[in-house]
């Protein structure tokens, strides 16, 4: 049965479309110098991806086959190659990718049977067999889906020659009731759609509004296949899909985009600002119109542009299931891996820096978190242990939290390797938090038998690094035998934020929405200063004040928590509340990390964006 | 060994263009190619805890970039203050936008390389490139931006 998730597919067919380009390049600067290893580094790089590739969407059986061309390769370059010969080895791969991309899985096979480079693979000195090509569905992935309740059904419609419909409407209709993926006219009044919903009966009832049960007639998910040619169909839908979605937009044209939309903004603020030049009501009224009308237009384009940075985290989580599934497999532990949240988007830049520090994180859990089965027995655990990778959001946080039932962390053990690594000091006190935060230590590891699968110590310093670059914050949560818990919280974009911009007397800030509980009045009855005077309780919790400054006068206290911890801001007056587009600040390190970035008002002020997850 | 000569040759009669600014009554050049504008001196925001050689931020068009008080960081005469007349030069290094702010601009000069005299190189910061040029009685130093802006030597 073939069944394949198009937003995958999408994925994965940009990817080889990617490798493809790549192979192209390499081979035309292979033809200028002959002996280039940077050539056969890359091209064997790219088999290597490929192979992963094949496996994380499921294509088992060509997955197999670039392992087998990444040895061939190896081989190939150390011992007896023509250049001529390699030459036109890879480009026979790269068209056997290319086919696959333009004319669908049928045709590859056709190409396949064929191709010189795939028979001697098959029939070469390891003579293995292949089964016929079996694209299966990841089941795994359907029950997932059914998690957030959203399953995924293609649809045909085919309507009666009376009917006078227009694609337009029928899109409109589906992305109306469902999150529509694809939708493609087939002539002759016939459409086919493909469109996640969790309430499909809905949707049939709606469609019944817009048109009449006699006009219409629909197949749903499988059963096409069976009604039509079957396995063609959906190979020229790859093709068609990909054709759909093969708009890539690099990264820099939209920031560049969004920069300058940025810039609209700001210059049309200005622009209200000569309405008090007009004379007359009316000219007055009609401007304010136009003004308005301008800046709905651009708010929608801005809004349209932040949408286009972000991607599903699907299509991370969809490595880290193999991941998880190889690793436990090797190590044999027996793990129940779970994911929640899928179906969220984020920042394709956040995506592209969390892939590293997640994948670690799954696999410290996996070879120094879980323990054994005999461990677990011992302990009186079950044996299959849980690991649960979850993503939610919070407020305008993004939250990622990576679970085990393993071991949890020793703080006594910890202690005692941070001493011997010399991170920390023997006669020091320091509390559960501080050591806990030793782990982030580069050079830190307390794995006595350096394991291939995590490595050596290298690893959390850098998931650290990564999150400290996304703003983010990691804190650990464990119990000894228990569990561990490690919590992620980031901004869900790097490039906007909702926040306040507030005044203290000289200075202004952008405080970011997300963490903040509420904006007291100085003269609230409820409001007391603690003994001290460095923190103040409200609704009996204790905030401590920061950023205090006598230079002004306080007027109202910003209440702001993060997970555990409070604080409040003084402040003299709220001056606006909107998004912000941040800018980063081109310097690293110390008290840069307090703040986001800053941002440009259209006074074209300068203001510092804070960083709630730094300053509490 | 003539060919080595061939090279030397070649190599004395390259020119590169240089802007040439003052601070603290003395001359700095950048190379040219580093130079993104120069602009007037507008709005600087201080921001707390950054080092005291890093004026604060300012914008143009949009972008945001740090400002560096060379006279701070060459310890020149730092109680000199900058006023409306200063000038921030923007310069894109290693695809980073920093600038500089800096008295005046004298104006921009094709010096032949073989013209560049080496000088005494500030050991501790290895901001200069050890060359001066002092041809037509204009003397100045070639600050390295390459180094000078690396993020890690601004600590």
């Amino acid at each position: 049965m073939i069944k394949l998730k198009e937003e995958y597919l999408s994925f994965f067919l940009e990817e080889v479309q990617e490798i493809i380009d790549r192979l192209e390049q390499a081979m035309l600067s292979y033809k200028d110098n002959m002996n280039n290893s940077d050539f056969n580094q890359s091209v064997k790089r790219d088999f290597h991806t490929l192979k992963g590739d094949f496996l994380t969407y499921n294509f088992k059986k060509y997955s197999d086959y670039f392992h087998k061309v990444e040895d061939f390769w190896e081989d190939k370059t150390t011992r007896h190659a023509t250049s001529e010969n390699i030459l036109n080895n890879v480009s026979e791969i790269r068209e056997f990718l290319r086919i696959i991309l333009d004319q669908g899985l049928e045709k590859a096979k056709e190409f396949e049977e064929k191709s010189k480079i795939f028979n001697f693979l098959s029939n070469g000195k390891d003579q293995v067999t292949y089964d016929e090509i079996e694209i299966v569905d990841i089941d795994t992935e359907e029950e997932e889906y059914e998690d957030n309740g959203e399953l995924t059904y293609t649809f045909r419609l085919d309507l009666k020659d009376d009917v006078d419909l227009k694609i337009e409407e029928i899109e409109q209709f589906f992305k109306f009731y469902s999150s529509m993926q694809y939708i493609k006219n087939l002539g002759e009044h016939k459409f086919i759609t493909v469109i996640s919903t969790n309430k499909l009966d809905e949707l049939l009832l709606n469609l019944n509004t817009l048109l009449k049960p006699e006009q219409y007639m629909y197949t749903e998910g499988s059963e096409i296949l069976d009604k039509s040619d079957g396995e063609s169909r959906i190979s020229t839908n790859i093709a068609e899909i990909h054709e759909l979605k093969a708009i890539k937009v690099s990264t820099t044209n939209l920031d560049f985009l969004l920069n300058n939309i940025g810039e609209l903004i700001t210059k049309h603020s200005n622009l209200y600002n000569f309405r008090d030049l007009l004379i007359s009501d009316r000219s007055k009224t009609a401007f304010e119109d136009l003004i308005y009308i301008i800046e709905k237009i651009t708010k929608d384009i801005q809004q349209e542009i932040f949408d286009m940075r972000l991607i599903p985290v699907n299509y991370l989580f969809s490595q880290f299931r193999r991941i998880v599934r190889d690793i436990s497999k090797e190590l044999n532990k027996e793990v129940e891996f779970s994911v929640l949240g899928e179906s969220i988007k984020l920042d394709k830049e956040i995506i592209d820096k969390l892939s590293a520090p997640l994948k670690h994180m799954l696999k410290n859990s996996l070879d120094h978190g879980i323990e054994t089965k005999e461990e677990r027995k011992k302990a009186g655990k079950p044996e299959k242990a849980i690991l649960r990778l979850e993503l939610y959001q919070k407020g305008e946080d993004i939250v990622i939290e990576v679970f085990d039932d393993g071991r949890g962390l020793d703080t006594k053990k910890i202690l005692k390797k941070a001493i011997e690594n010399g991170i920390a000091f023997p006669n020091e006190e320091y509390t559960e938090e501080e050591i806990k935060s030793f782990i982030f230590k580069s050079g830190f590891s307390t794995s006595e038998a350096v394991s291939e699968i995590s490595g050596r110590g290298v690893g959390m310093d850098v998931v650290k690094n990564n999150i400290d670059e996304l703003s983010g914050q990691i804190e650990i949560d464990t119990q000894i035998g228990i569990y561990t818990l490690f919590r992620i919280s980031l901004p869900t974009t790097l490039t906007v934020i909702d926040g306040f911009l507030i005044s203290r007397g000289f200075e202004k800030f952008i405080i970011p929405v997300s963490n903040i509980v509420e904006i007291v009045d100085i003269k609230n009855p409820k409001l007391k200063f603690s003994k001290d005077k460095d923190s103040i309780i409200f609704l009996d919790e204790d905030y401590k004040i920061f950023f205090e400054n006598d230079t002004f006068n306080k007027s109202m206290f910003l209440l702001m928590e993060s997970i555990q911890k409070k604080a409040a801001i003084p402040l003299e007056e709220v001056l606006d509340r909107r998004q912000f587009i941040i800018k980063k600040i081109n310097l690293k390190g110390g008290a840069v990390d307090k703040y986001l970035g800053a941002t440009i008002l259209s006074s074209g002020e300068t203001v510092l964006v804070i960083n709630p997850r730094k300053l509490i | 060994m003539v060919k080595n000569s061939n090279d030397e040759n070649e190599r004395r009669e390259e020119k590169t263009e240089y802007l040439v600014f003052r601070i603290a009554d003395e001359n700095y050049g950048v190379e040219v190619k580093y130079v993104k504008q120069i602009i007037k001196k507008g709005d600087i925001l201080p921001v707390h805890g950054l080092p005291n050689f890093i004026l604060g931020l300012t914008s143009v068009n949009g972008e945001i970039f740090p400002v560096i008080d060379l006279k701070v960081k060459f310890e020149l005469l730092p109680n000199n203050k900058y006023d409306k007349f200063s000038i921030i030069i923007v310069l894109i290094v290693e695809e980073e936008e920093v600038s500089i702010i800096a008295d005046s601009v004298l104006d921009i000069y094709t010096i032949f390389t073989k013209d560049l005299q080496p000088t005494v190189i500030n050991k501790k910061d290895k901001i200069f490139t050890p060359f001066e040029s002092s041809i037509l009685d204009l003397h100045f130093k070639i600050i390295d931006l390459e180094q000078i802006f690396n993020l890690k030597n601004l600590y």
